[in-house]
């Protein structure tokens, strides 16, 4: 770690720690999320984590059309965010008016003044687990360097969730490790098999397990391993 | 927009469910996380290095972190002869930006030293020369300074200096969080052992 003095960041954190023992921590998450109306000269920010079925759930968002493109995008399970997240690459577009790739989402986004996205991953220990998005309200073709320093700054964000969970149970979250981690690869396989069956992609491919998950009040691993096991697609409760 | 506690509160258990976070030595995990994120600030605010100076128990000025050689010899120049940007920033609690270091009659003393000792060659591939102070605050309270340089002169517009401020204060955000961690039990800050040193 050469490019840090740890005896000096030592001395800083023992002078911060003294006032008082526990900051905000949703406090601290929010700011490093809208920070990036600041850093980018963007209209709003916002970061989606994904729940336990794997369906991405708004977090934070620095204003309120930030907030509508997230929900829609957990209710309708479609939208740049969405797809930056099953895909764990970034997504941009430079007018969601003439999108035609989400097309549930598409005109909620608009409405609310929401006009060019782009999603970056947010990967924690290896694993996309959201996407930080920022968007203006005007078309605007997002450039390389702009996509470049999103997705550095997403490495602020992982190390500001990071040391939100730091103050939290560590023995807890290694037990539980693998589990998840298997349930991760399950899915992953089911999407793949989805795809290749049904001539899907993959977003739909998820969408199909998720919705299958949902209405069965079931966990999405649990689904994709059906699939994995049966070789047919996910039946809904019926 | 204040964030959504209750949805917060959802994800954090998620993520504690599902996602390997292994943990280092003490201190390794957040040197490692500071680490990263001054690496990612050249790139985010497009700068060609940074170097954080904070606040010690005792009020002295202490170099953190730098990203590379000419934020190091500026981050040290400031300290050794309490002369500079970085210091002015931290003692009056505001932004201090600085066009060219070589024209700037105040800051003299640290561009004589960062030019080196007699051929005026800049040392370490480029020295410094456009230098952007940011205060870091926690509480109100300035507690150091995020610097970010250029290696050629350059004018600093309202977009980078807001930039730069907003990074300055993500970094107390983090720092904050950090120190929060390793005063809650979770990461033990004894008095280290006598035969320690």
């Amino acid at each position: 770690m050469p490019n840090i003095d740890p005896q000096n960041l030592a001395a800083s954190l023992r002078r911060l720690g003294v006032a008082d023992g526990h900051d905000d921590i949703t406090g601290a998450i929010d700011r490093a999320v809208t920070a990036c109306v600041d850093l980018f000269g963007v209209d709003g920010s916002g970061l989606m984590i994904a729940d336990d079925q794997n369906t991405l759930r708004y977090l934070v968002s620095s204003d309120g059309p930030g907030r509508v493109l997230e929900e829609v995008q957990s209710e309708t399970g479609q939208g740049p965010c969405v797809d930056t997240f099953v895909h764990g690459a970034p997504v941009r577009t430079e007018d969601m008016t003439r999108e035609e790739r989400w097309p549930r989402s598409r005109e909620t986004i608009v409405e609310h003044g929401v006009r060019a996205v782009m999603g970056v991953p947010v990967r924690l220990g290896g694993v996309t687990v959201g996407s930080l998005d920022v968007y203006r309200d005007h078309p605007h073709a997002w450039d390389e360097s702009e996509q470049d320093a999103l997705v550095r700054y997403s490495a602020v964000v992982e190390a500001a969730l990071r040391a939100a969970l730091a103050g939290h149970n560590a023995t807890e979250l290694a037990g539980q490790l693998q589990y998840a981690l298997d349930n991760r690869v399950l899915i992953e396989r089911a999407v793949g098999f989805l795809m290749g069956r049904g001539g899907m992609d993959a977003v739909s491919a998820f969408e199909v397990l998720r919705s299958a998950a949902r209405s069965r009040r079931s966990k999405v691993a649990q689904v994709a391993q059906e699939v994995l096991e049966t070789g047919r697609p996910p039946t809904r409760q019926g | 927009m204040p964030i959504d506690d209750v949805a917060f509160s959802v994800s954090l258990m998620a993520l504690l469910a599902r996602v390997d976070l292994p943990t280092r030595a003490d201190g390794q995990d957040v040197q490692a996380r500071l680490d990263e994120v001054l690496s990612a600030a050249t790139g985010v605010l497009g700068v060609d290095s940074v170097g954080l100076m904070m606040l010690d128990e005792d009020d002295v000025l202490r170099v953190v972190g730098v990203t590379d050689d000419a934020a190091g010899v500026l981050e040290a120049a400031q300290q050794r002869l309490d002369v500079g940007p970085g210091i002015d920033c931290v003692r009056d609690g505001a932004v201090v930006a600085v066009d060219d270091l070589a024209g700037s009659e105040r800051y003299a003393p640290v561009w004589e030293c960062l030019r080196g000792p007699s051929n005026g060659q800049p040392r370490g591939g480029g020295a410094a020369r456009a230098v952007l102070s940011v205060p870091v605050r926690v509480r109100g309270e300035t507690v150091g300074t995020l610097n970010a340089l250029h290696r050629t002169p350059q004018r600093w517009d309202d977009a980078q200096v807001r930039a730069v401020e907003a990074y300055g204060a993500v970094i107390a955000i983090l720092l904050r969080l950090e120190a929060a961690a390793r005063t809650d039990g979770s990461v033990p800050n004894r008095p280290r052992p006598i035969e320690e040193d």
